[in-house]
């Protein structure tokens, strides 16, 4: 079901470059974009128990980019009585829509959709003591799960010098679901945070360079374009 | 006369460094102001996030409860009188020389069934209880839990029939398990 959902969002926001290849547009990639997400590194020095790294690339296609992210997030939440930890590599592929495709300096404001995966291991031990049978203790584990979900997207990417970019990503997450759990029932997933049945929210600050392989010009505002022909 | 020094009005001349550095920052928060914004807003959310509950609906035991039935058909619930009520692998009884019409029965959790033998006047009834347990994680500062599912039962004895009335043992609801008698 989610990944007919997926797929055929996918397939709309792909379709959206077609419906529009008559109109004499440029559509031939002229960069790429790599960055870094920061904010999951600040978080990583400042969070005991924390480490996440995350990629990001992109590629323009006329107004529209196809952006792949890749990231790896260790996770422990233990405490006093118990070990919880989970650790995995997950990945982001999508389409963005550039709703600032004339902006001089070629920022963007994008509004885009992503399918996300994760691979993941997760364990929990902890002591316990059900009355009339007393003390015991209990240490399970998941390995090789895979979970999946959808991710709305808003965000920025805003030239700050020569070929250097910022920018944040703000991102909404929901339809998650998790293969091969056994006992163990899953409390977080890497790129996507604690499961819930409501989604979840994420944040990236993303710097970025442009590895630019040919000049494209700033296409110009339809109304530009018919004073110039006049 | 000299007029007496007003601190307060005193004058002082910004060096080459901070106004560099005043502009420096002006520029940064001029050009992200935006984003700065936004990393405060983000940062204070997560930050004022509420804890999550340590509230659990799920419950280590069944609910069991003992009915009759008349010849129009109705249920009632009714006190049982036991001399003893104990569970195979368990070193001690649960209930002992008591009158109940509803009890809690602990399932073990190192063990996929847990059976209990209800007594009186040296008769039993052995009643098996199996389940699913499953283990999770409240949150880190609520540590983790079991959940038990998918309840079903055998039963040995003189009563009439027993019947999984609510296969997940949870708060929510009515009693796991109705034993007619």
């Amino acid at each position: 079901m989610l990944k007919s959902t997926a797929s055929q969002l996918l397939f709309f926001l792909m379709l959206l470059p077609a419906v529009s290849w008559a109109q004499d547009e440029d559509w031939r990639p002229s960069a790429v974009r790599v960055g870094a997400d920061v904010f999951g590194l600040a978080k990583t020095a400042l969070t005991d128990g924390y480490n996440r790294q995350e990629i990001q690339a992109d590629i323009d296609l006329n107004k529209y980019f196809f952006v792949l992210d890749l990231g790896r997030e260790e996770i422990d939440n233990s405490a006093e009585g118990f070990t919880h930890t989970t650790n995995g590599t997950f990945y982001r592929a999508g389409v963005d829509v550039n709703l600032t495709p004339y902006n001089p300096n070629k920022d963007v404001v994008f509004f885009g959709l992503r399918y996300a995966h994760a691979t993941f291991d997760e364990s929990l031990a902890f002591d316990y003591a059900v009355p009339y049978w007393g003390p015991a203790s209990v240490d399970v584990a998941n390995v090789g799960l895979k979970a999946h979900w959808i991710e709305a997207v808003f965000g920025m990417k805003v030239k700050v010098w020569k070929q250097f970019y910022m920018g944040y990503t703000l991102r909404g997450k929901f339809g998650q679901k998790t293969k091969g759990a056994e006992t163990l029932i899953p409390y977080t997933v890497p790129g996507y945070g604690v499961v819930t049945s409501s989604g979840n929210f994420g944040f990236g600050y993303h710097i970025y360079y442009k590895l630019a392989f040919r000049d494209k010009a700033v296409p110009l505002r339809p109304k530009d374009s018919k004073k110039k022909l006049k | 006369m000299i007029a007496p020094i007003q601190i307060w009005n005193r004058v002082t001349y910004p060096t080459i460094n901070s106004i560099f550095a005043v502009g420096l920052v002006h520029m940064i928060l001029k050009k992200f102001s935006w984003h700065l914004w936004l990393l405060i807003f983000v940062l204070g959310w997560s930050a004022c996030a509420p804890d999550p509950s340590c509230s659990d609906i799920y419950l280590p035991y069944v609910t069991a409860s003992f009915y009759t039935v008349n010849d129009a058909g109705v249920e009632t619930v009714e006190s049982v009188q036991l001399d003893s009520l104990w569970a195979d692998d368990a070193d001690t009884l649960l209930y002992a020389d008591t009158t109940l019409s509803i009890y809690g029965l602990y399932v073990n959790p190192e063990a996929a069934s847990t059976t209990y033998h209800f007594c009186l006047n040296d008769t039993c009834n052995s009643v098996t209880f199996a389940y699913d347990r499953k283990e999770y994680l409240i949150s880190p500062d609520c540590g983790p839990r079991f959940r038990f599912q998918n309840l079903t039962t055998e039963f040995e004895g003189f009563y009439d029939s027993v019947i999984v009335n609510k296969p997940e043992l949870t708060l929510l609801g009515e009693v796991n398990v109705k034993i007619y008698r």
